[in-house]
């Protein structure tokens, strides 16, 4: 059986025990004689649990604190801020505040009492585990805060020790407390994350006593500081290149805006479609220039890839795309069901744009469980098209939006609906095989499964120009694509767009049909020599109406827009803006200046002027709303009509900016406001010298233009997304950047995708309007967009705010 | 006031506002406040061009080298300050008494109340709670500082002044947006 250990009691003289105790109430501690007569009687409550004292005195008067007392030691530990060396008198002054109504027999006293001759014996050690004896009287008086989490350690602490009076037995059920404790914290049962460590300081007390430990030191480094590397990893950039190439860029958590973070992630850096990989170790690159030469010429060939030059060797022609189309359409309508399926993969990745790779994941998987190939209610099977954008969860302004949904649907043609009725599945190799045969038929030596994947996005960029309906059909992922996130896009564009790229594509398949039929059946022939080409085109379109005329997917019929949910309708827009200009009163003649500032009617209608041009500036120019915007009065330029900003948050400084042409509206708005805030200096600065506007550094642009009176403190301050948030307030509960949505679907259609792309800078690296290589002039982009922007002010109705001022 | 021995003096002279560091008097900047907001917000007469004998010279005090305060006169100091810095202008330079000064001040500020179109209630709180009460009396020449007085001195109707007072109220919060969206039924 087990010999239960005992703890090897030491009996101590009292004047020992009373030479310890003044180590820990010192003499100029608060009331030292009442704490210090306490601690010794309380010692005296457990015998033999850890010491015993040889008590000579007779009068063993167990007497407590009284509340003044308390009140006393407390108030005098605080104000002379000894919480560390009376740490004991202040711990036993809330010990019994809290458990004043006890007697000495009830077992929180006689918890204390043991602990009070753990606390003893560590004293007795004379070395540094002295300073643990603070945090015993931290966690004690921490546990007994109202409405603390800690509470529970000194309930269980209690409870431990009156379980046993044996301490090794105490000590066990402490470090199993411990131990419950971090389980049930790390595995997320707690919500708390911090009272195993503060249960591991007591235990850590009991274990230097019990096992006697000495008290080791901690490592420090040499000069005794932690270093620790803090460089952030900013940039990435590939080495030794001349030019700028590509940089990766971390975000910094920016809290300025309410944008969901994603957005405002791709919206600023966009991921580039350069796969550009290759980074060789800064040693290699630099020992050899080889390589250096490699890492530039590799960087500039995948580049001019992207621009798909029509020079490029590695593009197909359209007639190649269209015979390979037409070929495939005839297999999928004629041979086995072999060749007709794995026909169908072909088809199916140049019809919807993704990858071979992933249609034939889609066609073995179940009907329901189909990503993008999926069934609609009707039985009819269709391409389903998502962009994946920020969904919008403000109920309040969901019902003014301008699209409600992100999906829509484009039809399949007849034959390859058939073919997926049920999944299937077909090898890689199957695929690559027929690819080999186009190769061999039709003698397109170049033509490989990338060309496949990649004919819709070619088409629709390069001969619709359509860059945006190319990334929205093929299904680009968003971060890719950052302008998908701004686009509320009318869903009849899109199917247009595709209706054209499909007859494009299959431009080849009626001459191909008509050959079939001429020489196969002498009835065709017949039948063909009657009709003229007029009529043989009207029975292919009776044949194959998906060619020329797509059938209408039931599940678009009432999605006239489609894509961000943050733009609203263009008269709702149009009514926030007429009720912001209300709010401005410029019509009223005379207001008042009321008893003091915060009634000043004045100043009043100076901030809701500002806050009428912040929103004027966000929809003339679609500029993300960043603290500070619109910037310097210097970055708006009169005689040009060209407005610069750098926007981005993210990488602040480090880009150029970009320009904004200024519409003859916004210039007229500014204009106004200009000689607003002169006029309103000049009356409001000698009113209130102590929170004057300093017009001289507005209009000299060392401050930024466009300020706001804040109440809290007391001062003009520049204007931020934030106060502009708690100004408009429930009027319209919407995202910061909800005007660049508005903006970004008043232009799409409107104008060409390069100059909104430009405008809200979207623009691909390297690929910029305001680029050196650029041959597109500036003259031409402002000639492009500003009567667009001027239309879109039109649109909404916006009406300039004037304000009659005489003198 | 003045002791019979030291004499107040006053002497001409002209010089151009623009070179000369002109401020508000330390003991009238309460009325200059109260001025400022309710100056009449008219057009001003343009005296640009008339001659510098011609014009109506304005009080000042010489306080050392910063310059010289100007205490009463607010409206044409301010067509001074703003259309005018740059002419030659005639000014009375006087040695100052804080309560004389006062009191002028507050008689320009009390000559506002005859104008058109200004808010007789706002104004009337102001003086009550910013000028001395024995000041105003003496400067209306009355007994009591009720609205009557003031209807009284100001020669308005009591009736328009209880009607202003109540219409006062109902304007407050017009700047500030509605805080819910049924502006978009609208």
């Amino acid at each position: 059986m087990d010999e239960v250990k005992r703890w090897p009691v030491s009996t101590m003289e009292a004047e020992e025990a009373h030479a310890l105790i003044r180590q820990i109430v010192p003499h100029d501690s608060p009331l030292s004689t009442q704490v210090h007569r306490l601690i010794f009687e309380l010692i005296n409550l457990s015998p033999n649990y850890l010491m015993t004292t040889h008590d000579h005195s007779t009068d063993s008067s167990l007497r407590e604190l009284t509340d003044d007392e308390c009140n006393t030691i407390i108030e005098a530990v605080n104000s002379h801020r000894n919480t560390d060396t009376w740490s004991v008198p202040y711990m036993l002054a809330t010990f019994t505040d809290y458990y004043r109504q006890k007697p000495f027999t009830d077992q929180s006293w006689l918890f204390l009492s043991k602990y009070l001759q753990l606390i003893l014996l560590i004293v007795k050690r004379q070395d540094k585990h002295f300073n643990k004896i603070n945090k015993l009287g931290v966690r004690i008086r921490m546990a007994l805060k109202k409405n603390s989490s800690q509470t529970a350690i000194i309930d269980e602490l209690i409870k431990i020790h009156t379980s046993s009076a044996n301490v090794y037995e105490n000590f066990a059920d402490i470090e199993s407390y411990e131990q419950d404790m971090r389980h049930r914290e790390e595995t997320g049962l707690v919500k708390t994350h911090n009272l195993a460590k503060k249960i591991g300081e007591i235990r850590l007390a009991y274990e230097v006593i019990i096992k006697d430990k000495s008290y080791i030191e901690r490592q420090r480094r040499g000069n005794g500081q932690s270093v620790t590397i803090k460089k952030v990893r900013e940039d990435q950039d590939v080495l030794l290149t001349d030019e700028e190439t590509r940089r990766m860029r971390f975000p910094e958590e920016y809290s300025g805006n309410n944008v969901v973070k994603s957005e405002n992630l791709a919206d600023d850096d966009p991921p580039a479609l350069l796969d550009n990989k290759f980074n060789p170790t800064k040693k290699t690159a630099k020992s050899s220039q080889l390589q250096q030469y490699q890492v530039k010429t590799s960087y500039l060939h995948s580049k001019r890839n992207r621009f798909m030059f029509p020079s490029n060797t590695r593009l197909l022609t359209v007639s190649d795309y269209q015979s390979v189309f037409g070929k495939l359409w005839d297999m999928i309508s004629d041979q086995e069901q072999r060749v007709n399926r794995v026909a169908a993969i072909l088809l199916l990745s140049m019809i919807t744009g993704r990858s071979i790779q992933t249609v034939i994941k889609e066609v073995a998987t179940n009907k329901s469980q189909r990503q993008f190939l999926v069934e609609e209610e009707g039985g009819v099977t269709v391409i389903r098209n998502s962009i994946n954008v920020t969904v919008n969860r403000r109920d309040k302004v969901k019902p003014v939006t301008k699209s409600h949904s992100h999906h829509f649907s484009l039809p399949l043609p007849a034959p390859l609906d058939v073919v997926l009725q049920y999944k299937f599945e077909v090898e890689p190799t199957e695929v690559n095989q027929l690819l080999k045969t186009l190769k061999e038929s039709l003698s397109l030596s170049l033509l490989s499964n990338q060309h496949v994947e990649s004919v819709l996005a070619f088409i629709i960029t390069h001969h619709i120009s359509e860059p945006l309906h190319s990334d929205i059909i093929t299904g680009v992922e968003v971060e890719h694509s950052s302008p998908l996130y701004y686009t509320s896009i009318e869903t009849s564009y899109l199917i247009s767009t595709y209706q054209a790229a499909i007859k494009i594509l299959s431009n080849r398949c009626f001459e191909s049909l008509r050959a079939i039929n001429c020489y196969r059946t002498n009835k065709a022939k017949k039948v063909s020599h009657l009709l003229n080409p007029e009529n043989y085109k009207l029975w292919q379109a009776h044949k194959y109406p998906y060619f020329v005329n797509m059938p209408i997917v039931t599940s678009n019929i009432n999605k006239t827009y489609i894509g961000s949910e943050m733009a609203l309708t263009d008269k709702i827009c149009g009514q926030f803006f007429a009720l912001l200009a209300g709010q401005v009163h410029g019509d009223k003649q005379q207001l008042n200046h009321g008893a003091n500032d915060r009634e000043d009617e004045y100043i009043k209608q100076f901030n809701a002027y500002s806050l009428w041009l912040w929103h004027i500036i966000q929809i003339q120019t679609g500029i993300r709303p960043v603290n500070d915007a619109p910037g310097f009065l210097n970055q708006f330029n009169f005689s040009y009509d060209i407005y610069w900003v750098s926007d981005k948050s993210i990488r602040q400084g480090k880009d150029y900016g970009r320009l904004i042409p200024m519409s003859s509206f916004l210039k007229t708005a500014l204009k106004n406001y200009i000689s607003y805030i002169k006029n309103f200096a000049s009356e409001h600065n000698p009113l209130y010298p102590e929170h004057t506007l300093d017009i001289d550094k507005i209009l000299q642009s060392k401050i930024p233009f466009l300020q706001v009176f804040s109440f809290n403190p007391k001062k003009f301050t520049a204007i931020t997304p934030k106060r502009i948030r708690s100004a408009v307030g429930d009027a319209l509960p919407h995202q910061d950047n909800w005007l660049r949505h508005q903006l970004r679907s008043m232009l799409t259609n409107e104008v060409d995708e390069v100059y909104i792309c430009a405008l809200l800078g979207h623009e691909h690296a390297d690929q910029e309007i305001f680029h050196p290589m650029s041959s597109l002039s500036i003259n031409q982009y402002r000639t492009e967009l500003l009567p667009q922007l001027d239309r879109v002010a039109q649109k909404l109705d916006l009406k300039q705010v004037e304000i009659k001022h005489h003198g | 006031m003045c002791s019979m021995t030291e004499k107040p003096v006053a002497r001409n002279h002209f010089f151009t506002p623009s070179y000369t560091t002109l401020t508000v008097h330390p003991r009238a900047a309460l009325a200059y406040k109260t001025w400022l907001k309710f100056r009449p917000k008219t057009s001003h007469i343009h005296l640009t061009s008339i001659n510098k004998y011609y014009k109506p010279p304005t009080r000042i005090i010489f306080c050392d080298k910063q310059g010289y305060l100007y205490f009463d006169n607010f409206e044409r100091m301010a067509n001074i300050l703003y259309h005018e810095f740059d002419v030659s202008q005639p000014f009375i330079i006087i040695t100052g008494n804080d309560e004389q000064i006062t009191k002028m001040a507050w008689a320009d500020v009390l000559r506002l109340c005859f104008y058109r179109g200004v808010d007789h209630v706002s104004l009337w709180q102001h003086l009550q709670k910013h000028c001395a009460q024995t000041t105003l009396k003496e400067l209306m020449g009355c007994d009591s500082l009720f609205n009557e007085d003031y209807c009284n001195f100001a020669g308005i109707n009591i009736d328009q002044y209880s009607y202003a007072q109540r219409s006062l109220k109902q304007e407050k919060q017009a700047f500030d947006l509605p805080q819910n969206m049924d502006w978009t039924n609208g």
